[in-house]
Parts: structure tokens; sequence; C-alpha cells
């Protein structure tokens, strides 16, 4: 099998397989066997030559002409004389193309559906962006014009490429910035998973059962991609209902007591006589007392029964202390008539789980006569003792506990002067179901207002419900809510709870339909169809939405939330400090969760097979990673500190696997440390064995897929696909059984199909050599350790990964920010680039520049540039 | 206080046969749906070919609970036993007369104060259908089983749902309502053990599902109910959203509304499926608040209970006791109870005949379903005893005899119907229910204070 064919990497767009198949047959009548053969012996080194003296070549155009310079220029003018970059490719640029490319590419021919004579007019270059980026990959490249045609100098090849670029990077950037369309996106997993985390403090993760994210443009969050199904659909059903059982309980399907004590279940400790028509009446002094089963804590409601003695009027004290003495509670009760008619008061008492004892004492004295508001005495809740209380003795109180079935003869004439205090019953009801301690922990914050109810019916509930929704909905929407969103919302809980439903299964509803809502689901960035102009700035409540999804992979915050309504985001200082606060927050971790395991590749780890302790292999390599990048960004060091740094985090099982020393007491609470491998060859995330396995086969390393990996991910240029028909390295004659890999791969690439890009590639890859496929460092005396040297243009020759890692980041700097700018642009905005973003890449390439292409300075000036600020709704 | 023949030691297999229904009884009704479930075809069987033999003897009974007595006077028919006339208050049967018996002379002698002093309502609504004394407590309830759930554990085998309790008004299980008596003593008729009431289904819907749900069946029937409204909202959200993005952002939305409507499609085709799976009858969502639609709904499901032999047993409380209901639709805007205890004044007496007769009036309509609905080879009236009456006698007085008590249908042939039967005085209504548990095919040897079955009953 070809490695191209298995690459795990094979993500390129640049050639299709059906360009390049069709590309050679063009030329086949026109080119001898001899011309064939020369090309191929002074190709070799071409593709690799120009794509490294291009990369310098654009670094240097973009330092002595700064791109805002260019962007200020007017709008370009039919009439207007040329520019002098138009005049070079109308005297010089465009000869070369019609030399070595319109055989192939012309109206007649069309070779591979292209046409490159559209190109000539330097200005309409821009109409045809698309097209002359794609030639100014391939030509650079050396993927085309085709190693069997005929071919440009190596000089020539550099002429052609700047000078299309040149003009199409001035044709872009002299209009009026183009943002750039972003469609509406739905949440991917992830936003999901963050915005239930973030709306409600749940850890629960319901899109793990979603089916999985499409990715384009190397990342799942691409709204041009991002479809919606019914199952789908149904999943986010499910899953808001999932949601809102968790966040959401009613308490009646929670353990309460409506405990009612009198008669037989209400004891007396001291005289007393039971009336005719029920209630203890008791003698001075004598407490009544009842024991409570509270299944856990909350507020309970005691109710007391009773009427203090018949001669005294207004309002008495009967006050009820616990087994300690405590007062925990007043009630209130008036001698109503003289027929002996009960009063009745109540008072919400906090218990919390387990049995209590509570004593109730009619205390004979008028509510009048006491100062309850004082700070000291005996009538502070929860304050005061007594003694009489504090003092019993539990087997003076069990003896006067009534037995099970023992019975109580009423009597009707006793002496009610003597007998005066009466207390009927104690009811005790509860807990409370706004407050007890077993209802899921946001739901009294969530639940602000309940509705009123008639036993189990719930009425009026349209307001309540419109207040609680309200605050939710804005967090949920990432924006103000009008009452009239909300309202729908609230009638419907107002609905179904005359439906029967509770206020809380009702509520639960609607907060599923918030997180079934469009408005949750989608981000969407409103456009007024009647606008004059498609280009606008973006809102500062849509800015707060566009950061937080960059920054943390989920909603706003509150804080970020209160900010962009206060129209602050729109300001660039306090976008900066917003956007630095996001950045020192922990919900940043994302960004290397999200954005660097999908810009290196890491999630393609998945299902390795070999063990490392009781961990996940796939998840401590790719941890790895995001720990350095995490590090390099919230430290805001250069960008180049991801391929250079001497030093790496490891946890213990991971040090093991790279044979190094493991000081557990210097790791962080995850187990992970910051360990240096300045003596060893490992260097940033090229010696990291994730990256290093991932472009590995199951038993062997491949230099090809090494060398794919850093063209792609550190130099930002993707080799073009390999074409079909080409034989694979096992396929390739061997020279040995013994022969190493580099020799083989020196046999495959005498196939001319081959040669021009396994130049680049394999150069590069070998470096890695000293790394086996699991990313272990290789015995000193493996045969395959002679591999690891290699050579960049320029005579820059290194030997092993060290050298390597170092040589790119120190020469290739300006080209690595590139890439890492391109990533988080897309990322950022969650569509592929176009050539017109170049010009913005630029000018955030020109403002880090100074500082060394710092991480966290590229992540702000992203979030400061055009396509980030602006909102473009034209295009297909 | 009961005595029914399957606690008796009577025949090994009976005993064996009783252990195991206590055994589902007494465990959750989770525990014993599937077994309910298993047996629903053969009670569907009934329903589409109502023509064996088995159907014809399978009686349906039915009980119908008033509070606060009545007007006797206008309440007692004149004549004689089969040349009678219907009074005023129970006008509203002609329809039906032939196929009702008024019974005159019932007493409940456990209702009466003794030495339990006051809490005649809790009383006149425990003995009801109990005829056993309650004990005068708030906390440690204990009564006696009802005739109902004698028949319903009897017959506990032969239908899905063994009984169904219903009520205008909800149960209050705790708490006193009556002079020192527990709130399940007036709010309960049915009882299944001398400890245990059975709760009153009161939302009408909810008494639907009991009866025509599997367990599932109703979860899921009130799972698409709540899904529905979450795409209501979600489908007005996207709606709105629609009018305010470009052309892309249609598209994509398109894609997620599609989604939506074909989600809301296939919610209504299980919808429909599902009910024509179900007897046909519309019961709306949640309560129902105006008294003769919700009663009339109360009736309409337990005609359509027992016309697909769902259940055979069904109590229905038109109120608690001492129910202080407004009747404003006939004109009456005092409270029911209050008003009860008249004092023979001329203005409350006329008030309280107009509630009787309107009280009968309801009753009247689920006679007449009944009588319209064919079963077997007669009519679902033919093969039914439905009971109606109060525990109290004049509620002016508090007394507990010469009970109002009508008993409508001749249990497929075992009753003659269409007469006026004066009993002495001071007959236990307990004996009636001796002679209704006999045409149950359901007999007992004895039940409450019975001495005996109604002998004025048998022709």
């Amino acid at each position: 099998m070809h490695p191209f064919a298995t690459s795990r990497l094979m993500n390129s767009k640049l050639l299709p397989p059906r360009i390049a198949a069709r590309a050679v047959p063009c030329h086949d009548g026109a080119s001898g066997e001899g011309e064939l053969a020369r090309a191929q012996s002074s190709r070799i080194w071409v593709g690799f030559v120009v794509t490294f003296a291009c990369l310098s070549a654009v670094a240097s155009t973009s330092a002595a002409e700064p791109v805002a310079k260019r962007q200020s220029s007017t709008t370009k003018d039919e009439a207007s004389p040329l520019t002098h970059v138009q005049q070079a490719w109308k005297d010089r640029g465009w000869a070369l193309l019609q030399e070595y490319c319109i055989d192939c590419h012309n109206p007649d021919f069309r070779e591979a559906e292209i046409d490159l004579t559209v190109l000539e007019d330097p200005r309409q270059i821009h109409r045809h962006a698309e097209l002359a980026t794609h030639a100014i990959n391939m030509v650079r490249f050396g993927a085309m014009p085709p190693e069997d045609a005929m071919v440009p100098e190596p000089e020539e090849r550099r002429e052609l490429g700047n000078g299309l670029d040149d003009l199409v990077f001035r044709s872009m950037c002299d209009l009026r910035p183009k943002p750039g369309r972003v469609t509406a996106r739905r949440l991917n997993r992830a936003e999901y998973n963050n915005a239930i985390r973030d709306l409600f403090g749940i850890g629960f993760r319901p899109a793990e059962n979603f089916p999985s994210d499409e990715v384009g443009a190397g990342f799942d969050n691409n709204a041009d991609v991002l479809s919606v199904s019914t199952l789908l659909l149904e999943k986010y059903l499910d899953a808001a209902q999932q949601v809102t059982d968790r966040i959401i309980v009613d308490p009646d399907t929670l353990p309460s007591i409506e405990t009612v004590f009198s008669s037989e279940t209400l004891h007396v400790l001291g005289d007393f006589r039971h009336g005719r028509f029920g209630g203890h009446f008791m003698e001075e002094g004598a407490l009544a007392w009842f024991e409570v089963d509270a299944p856990v804590g909350g507020l309970y409601q005691f109710e007391i029964r009773g009427m203090p003695a018949t001669e005294v009027k207004g309002d008495h004290l009967f006050a009820m202390y616990d087994q300690t003495g405590t007062l925990q509670a007043l009630f209130e009760l008036r001698n109503r008539d003289r027929l002996n008619s009960n009063d009745y008061d109540s008072v919400k008492v906090r218990l919390e789980a387990g049995v209590h004892r509570f004593f109730v004492r009619p205390t004979g004295i008028a509510e009048d006569d006491v100062d309850l508001g004082r700070n000291e005495g005996p009538w502070r809740l929860g304050k005061s003792v007594w003694d009489r209380v504090s003092e019993l003795n539990d087997k003076e109180v069990e003896a006067s506990r009534f037995e099970d079935g023992e019975h109580i003869e009423p009597e009707s004439r006793f002496d009610t002067d003597r007998y005066r205090h009466k207390v009927t019953r104690v009811q005790v009801t509860g807990p409370m179901s706004y407050d007890r301690d077993d209802l899921p922990p946001g739901q009294r914050e969530l639940l602000v207002a309940l509705a009123p109810r008639r036993g189990d019916q719930f009425y009026k509930a349209y307001e309540p419900a419109k207040r609680c929704l309200k605050p939710l909905m804005r967090m949920a929407f990432r924006r103000p809510v009008a009452d009239d969103e909300v309202e729908p919302y609230a009638e419907t809980v107002d609905l179904l709870t005359e439906r029967g439903e509770s206020y809380f299964s009702a509520m639960q509803v609607a907060i599923s339909a918030v997180l079934t809502s469009p408005h949750f689901l989608f981000r969407v960035e409103a456009q007024d169809p009647k606008a004059k102009t498609a280009t606008r700035e973006l809102t500062s409540v849509e800015l707060a939405s566009r950061m937080s999804f960059f920054l943390w992979s989920s909603i706003p915050d509150h804080e970020l939330l209160r900010m962009a309504e206060q129209r602050k985001l729109t300001r660039p200082s306090d976008r900066r400090r917003e956007a630095l606060r996001m950045l020192r927050d922990p919900r940043s971790g994302e960004l290397g969760e999200q954005f660097a395991a999908q810009w290196f590749g890491l999630r393609n780890l998945e299902g390795l097979e070999f063990t490392m302790d009781d961990e996940d292999p796939s998840s401590v390599l790719a941890a790895e990673t995001k720990r350095l990048f995490r590090h390099v960004l919230q430290n805001n060091r250069p960008v180049t500190e991801l391929i250079s740094a001497d030093y790496t985090f490891v946890n213990e099982p991971l040090a093991k696997h790279y044979q190094i020393p493991f000081d557990a007491s210097k790791a962080d609470e995850d187990g992970w440390a910051r360990v240096s491998v300045a003596t060893l060859p490992r260097r940033g995330v090229l010696g990291h064995a994730g990256v290093l396995t991932l472009t590995s086969y199951p038993t062997r390393n491949s230099p090809v897929q090494r060398g794919k990996w850093i063209l792609e991910n550190i130099l930002g240029t993707p080799p073009p696909e390999a074409p079909p028909g080409v034989p694979s390295l096992e396929e390739t004659k061997t020279a040995s059984a013994s022969a190493t890999l580099r020799e083989q791969l020196e046999l495959h690439r005498e196939d001319p199909g081959c040669a021009s890009c396994h130049r680049v590639m394999d150069s590069l890859g070998f470096g890695l050599e000293q790394f086996d496929h699991l990313g272990r460092l290789r015995a000193k005396d493996d045969p395959a350790m002679a591999d690891a040297t290699g050579e960049l243009p320029g005579g820059r020759s290194f030997s092993g990964s060290r050298e390597l890692a170092e040589l790119l980041a120190a020469t290739e700097a300006r080209r690595f920010a590139e890439t890492a700018t391109r990533r988080l642009l897309t990322f950022a905005l969650g569509r592929e680039l176009r050539p017109a973003d170049r010009c913005f890449i630029e000018s955030i390439l020109d403002a880090a520049e100074p500082d060394g292409y710092r991480l966290r300075d590229l992540v702000i000036e992203v979030i400061d540039s055009p396509p980030f600020l602006m909102r473009d709704s034209t295009g297909s | 206080m009961i005595d029914s023949p399957h606690s008796a030691k009577k025949h090994p297999l009976e005993s064996a046969r009783l252990s195991r229904r206590t055994v589902l009884r007494s465990g959750t009704i989770a525990l014993g749906l599937p077994l309910l479930e298993a047996m629903t075809p053969a009670s569907k069987s009934v329903y589409a070919a109502a023509t064996s033999d088995e159907v014809k003897k399978s009686v349906r009974m039915a009980c119908v609970f008033v509070p606060n007595g009545v007007i006797q006077d206008s309440w007692q028919p004149t004549g004689q036993e089969r040349d009678w006339n219907l009074s005023k208050t129970l006008e509203p049967l002609a329809g039906v007369k032939q196929d009702i018996n008024v019974i005159e002379g019932l007493a409940h002698d456990n209702g009466r104060s003794k030495k339990d002093g006051a809490g005649d309502h809790a009383r006149s609504c425990a003995t009801f259908l109990t005829s056993a004394r309650p004990v005068k407590t708030s906390s440690n309830i204990r009564l006696g089983i009802s005739v109902d759930q004698v028949a319903a554990s009897a017959l506990v085998d032969q239908c899905s749902l063994p009984s169904i309790e219903l009520g205008l008004l909800g149960s209050r299980n705790a708490g006193s309502c009556d002079s020192g008596y527990s709130c399940a003593y007036s709010s309960n008729i049915s009882w299944r053990s001398e400890s245990q009431p059975m709760p009153k289904e009161t939302v009408p819907r909810m008494a639907f599902e009991r009866m025509f749900g599997t367990g599932d069946a109703a979860q899921q029937r009130r799972q698409r109910m709540l899904r529905q409204s979450i795409l209501d909202l979600v489908r007005e959200d996207t709606k709105r959203l629609l009018g305010r993005v470009g052309a892309t952002d249609q598209r994509k939305l398109d894609e997620y509304f599609t989604s939506v409507r074909e989600i809301e499609r296939r919610i209504e085709r299980v919808e429909q499926e599902d009910r024509a799976s179900l007897p046909d009858i519309d019961i709306p969502y949640g309560r129902v608040e105006a008294f003769r639609e919700h009663a009339r709904l109360m009736f309409d499901l337990m005609v359509v209970g027992f016309q697909t032999e769902t259940t055979r047993v069904a109590t229905l409380m038109l109120d608690n006791a001492g129910g202080n209901r407004q009747y404003k639709e006939v004109g009456v805007n005092d409270a029911h109870h209050g008003l009860s205890h008249h004092r023979n004044k001329v203005d409350s007496v006329e008030k309280l005949r107009k509630i009787d007769h309107y009280l009968v009036e309801q009753f009247a309509y689920f006679v007449e379903k009944l009588k319209a609905t064919p079963d077997g080879d007669g009519t679902l009236l033919d093969n039914s005893m439905v009971l109606y009456g109060s525990g109290l006698g004049d509620g002016n007085r508090h007394t507990h005899h010469d009970l109002p008590v009508i008993l409508a249908g001749s249990a497929a042939g075992q009753i003659e119907t269409g007469r006026y039967l004066r009993t002495e005085q001071e007959t236990p209504m307990a004996n009636l229910y001796l002679s209704m548990l006999d045409a149950m095919g359901t007999p007992a040897e004895s039940f409450g204070d019975s001495t005996g079955p109604l002998a004025v009953l048998s022709s």
C-alpha cells in the first residue's frame, strides 16, 4: 500500500488525485524519452529548494512593506496606470506562466478543467484569487508542471510563484476589508457539553452520545460542514431531558412528612386531662412532647393547635424547645372564646435529617408582656436555653411516653382552672419544597420563583415561570432576550400546569425547549435583509459569543455578557482586557483541548494498542502536547517554543516511556511535572511521543509521514496528494532484505511519480529517525540512528532531531507563526480561510513580529482582526 | 369486623389463591403491571365479541357517594312496591324508572356517635361502604374493608384493573378533618383493608391512563405530550429566526427545521396509532374545574371501563363528607355543608332540594348512559349494580338511618328493578351489601354489621 493511501494525515485539498492523474498525458506526445530522463535527473531537489526559497521571499516582502500601508491604498480604478507589481506580472510573470503552464491549461484543452489564461489581466486577478492561489501552491511545491514536461529552472519557478503571489496579495488587500462569510453554525459536541456545564454547573456531558461532528478545514467547528439530522435533533431532545432531569427535581417525588401529633402520639410530661373533643389540658409546668423523624435536612413547618388559659386575653406564647433545651420556635395562640375553641399558629424551623425530640411549653405569658426583639433573655430563637428541658433526664421523659396501643380516656368534667393550657395537636410538614438539602445544587438559583399551589395543582405559573426563564434564556441565547421571546415559554409552563403537570416538570419542559431552540443550538449573527451593505461590524454582544467560543469553546459567562451588553467589546482596550481575563480563566484550557489537539492531529491518537500503566496511552500522549501548548500560551512565550522547547511535561507513565527520572514531589495535582530535556534529542512537539506515534504505522515509523506532518503543521505547506497508481514502499523493488528504511526510500524515489514530493518530505522526516514508532529514543547501536541526518536548502545541514527542531525554530519562525495564525483564525471563525484572508494574516504577523511572535499575542491579534470583528454576508 | 369468604378457612385452594392475591396487592403497582398488561388482550377480546355467556354473568358494580344527606320529604317516592311515583328530587330518573330500585329504611348504626362524640360527617363517609366503625383518631386510622374492595379482591384475576376509585375532590389522608377524625375517614369510601384507604383519582385524564394505559403507554403518552410542547416552542423560535438571517444561514436553519417537522410528524403518527387502540372517548388533560363536566367525564370513564371490562368495580365520590361546594350553576351560592344545617328554614331547604335534584340529575346521566350501551344480549345497565346514596339521612340532624339509597341495574337479571322498596327501619345497610356481593358472584357470609341478605331485594 502506498504510504499516502493509509496516511492518517491525508486531508490536503491542494491537488485532487483527478488533476494529478490527467496532468501527465497532456505532454505524452510532446516530450521525448531523452527529455524525460534529463528532467528527472536535474529535478530531484527542485521542489525542496523552491519551497524554502519562497518561504523566505514572502517573509522579506512583508517585512519591507507593512500590510497596514498596503491596505490603505485607494480602491482600484480600471483607468488608473498599472502598479509596478501589475506591470511586473505583465512584463515577466505572465510570460513564464504562458511558457510552462498554458500548453495544457488553456480554454481549449482545459487540462484538469483548469484554464489559466484568465490570469493574464493583472487588473482582473482578484476575480480569480482562488485559482491563482492554487497555481502558486502547485508551482512552489514543484508538483506542477509534471516532471516529464518542460519544467522551469528553480529561479524561474521562484519568480513565477512570487510574482503571482504578490499580484494576488495586492489585488485582495488593496480593497476594503473583506471579512469573509461566516455561516450560522450549530454548537459542536464540545461546545454543547461546555455550555451545559456553564449554564447549570453540572459535569454531565450528554453530547458524548451525539454523532461525531463533521470536520472541515481541519477543525470540527466548521460552520459549512456541521449539519443537523433528525437523529441529532432527537439526541438534542433526549439530552435536554436528561439535563433538566438532573437540574430540577420535583420535591414531591422526594421523601417528605406530614406528621400529626395528637392524642396518644402527643406525649405529656406532667399532669393533664384529655378532653372529650380531643386535646390535652395541661397543668402549669407540664410539657407536651413528640418526636419527629426528618427524612432529609430542610425547612419544616410546625403548626400547633391549642389555647392558652381561659381567663387571659390576647396572644400568649407557646415555646418549643429541642432536646438540648434550646428555644426553637415561639407560637402565639389566643383564647378566642369560652368554648375551648383552638387557635393555631405555625412557624418554620430548619431540621437536619434524623429524629428530633421537641417540647412544647405553654408559658402562660402574654406576648405583650415580653420584648421578643431583645438580644438576651429567654426568648432568643436558636440561642436561649431553658434549664427545665436541658436538665431533664431521659428516663423521666420516656416514662411519660404513651405506649403504642394505649388509649387515653377522654374526660368531660375536670377542673379547667387547674388544667388550663390546652395543646390539641402539632403537625409537622416538610421539608418545604424550596428549601431542602436533597434538591439539585443549582435548583434554588434556577427556580427563583415558584408557582402557588392548591393541593397538587399549581396555578398562576405564568409570572414565576417568566421570572425564572428570562435570566436563563439570556445566558443560553447569549444575548438579552425580549419579553415576547420569553412569553411563549412561560405560557407553555402555565398551560402544562393547567393540564395537571407540576410546576417543576413544566419548567423542565420549558428549559428543555430552551436547550433545543435554534437560539441555543446555533450561533446566528442576524442580518437585516434590507441592509444596503453586506459587510458590517459585529455588535458588542455578537463579539462576546465569538470570543467565548474561540477561547473557551463555550458560552459567554456573566461577566463577559455584562461587558457585552454595556457595548464595551467594540472598544479595543476593553475587548483586549476581557480577552486577557478569559485567557487567564481555566476555561481557556479548551484552546489546548479543542484547538491545539486538532491542529497537531492529536485526535488521531485514539485506539493505540500499547499500555501505559493503567492510563490510556492516547490521552497521556496527547496531554503532553496540550500542556506544552497551554504553557506557551499562558506565559505568552514565542510560538516557536512549541518546536524548540528544551523542556516538556510528563506524568509518571510517560516518564517511564521516555526512560527519564520522574520526581513525583514536583508533580501538580493531576500528576504532571515540567521536566528539562536539554540533554536529550527531544525538542518541542517534534520530540513528543504523541506526534511521533501518530505519524507512524503500528509496527514501524514512517519518515514520509513525519515529513508530511512537518510540512503541513509546522510549515503550513501540505504536500499534494499522491497520484493514484504510485506503488507503495512495500511494492517498490527492494535492494536487499537487510536494506535500511532510508535505502528503501531512496529506491522508491527513483520513480519519477514520487520523486519531487518525497525529496522534501523524506528529508524532514529522517531528521526524526532517532525515535521509534512509539516515540521512544532508539538505542545508540540501532542502525537507524545513522539515518537521522539531512539538509535544509542553503547548506543548512542538520544531524538529529534536536538540530532539525532548532534550525526550524530559528530560520522558519515567520513561516511557523503564519501556520499558527492561519490555524487560529480558521478555528476562531469556524470557516475555511480564503485568499483574501492572507491580508489579515500578514497584518497579524507584522504586529506580532517585534516581540518574536508570542502565542498569546497572536491569539489577541486574531481577535482584533477584521474577519473576527466584522461580518460579511456576501458569497456563496 | 368483616368476614369475607376468602379469608375464611374453606378450601385449601381458595386460601392459596388468596395468598397470591395478597402478595400482588401488597406489591407496588409496578410489580403488578406486567401481569396486568398480559391480561389486556383478554379483556379487549370481550370488548370485541360481547356475546358469550361469560359476559352475561360478569356483573359490574358502581357506588356513588354524595355528602350531607338529603331533604327526605322531597326524596321519598310515593306509592307501593311496583306501583309508585318518583319524587320531585328523583324526577331526573324518569327515563330509567323501570331500571332502578329506590330503597328506604336502611341504616348505618356504626355511623352514630355512641361514646365517640362529634364527627358525624366523618363517620357517615367512613361507614358508607364499610359498615364498620372508624376509630376516632387523627393518626392511627382503623376502619374496615369496603364492599367494593371485597368484590374487587375476589375478582382480581379477572380484570386488568381490579377496581377504580374516583372523586371530584382530592383525598387528604393526613390531618384531621372532622372533630378529631383523620381526614382519611371523610375523604375515602373505598378501603382495601382496615387501615388502607384507596386514594381517589380526581383528574379524569389520570383515571383514563390508569384504566387504559399500561404504565408504559401512559408514560409514553405523557412523554409525547411534553415533547410536542417543546417542539411547538422550538418551531416558533425557528420561524422567527428564519426571517432575520441571510440566505446561507437560512439553508442551515432549514435543515434543522426539517428535522423538527420530521419528529413532529413521527409523534403525530404514533399518536394516531395509539388513539386507534383506545376506546373512542375524548378525555382532556389536566383538571376539569366545572362540576357538571367533571362529574360526567368521570361517569363516562366508568361506562367505558365497564364496557371494555377493564374493570368491574368502581366508586365515585361526588364530594367529600361535609363537602362545601357551592352549586352556583343551579343558583345556590351557599356552601353545601353549611346549608345542610338548614334548621328547617324554608329558603335553605329549597336550595338543598335544588342541590339534591342536581346531583340526582348527574347520576341519571350515568344510568342512562349505561342503558344506552349494549353489552351482551342486553345493555350495560342490565349487567350492572349501581348504588347511589349518602351516609346521612337528614343532614340537618346528622341522622344515620333512613338513608337515601338507589340501586340501579338488575345485576344480569338477578335483581328485579322498577320497584320502591321499603324495608323495616334500622335494617343494616350491610345487608344490602351482602346481597350485592352475592349478585357479584363474590358472596360473603357476613359483612360489617350485617344480619343477613336484604330480604326485600329478592323478588
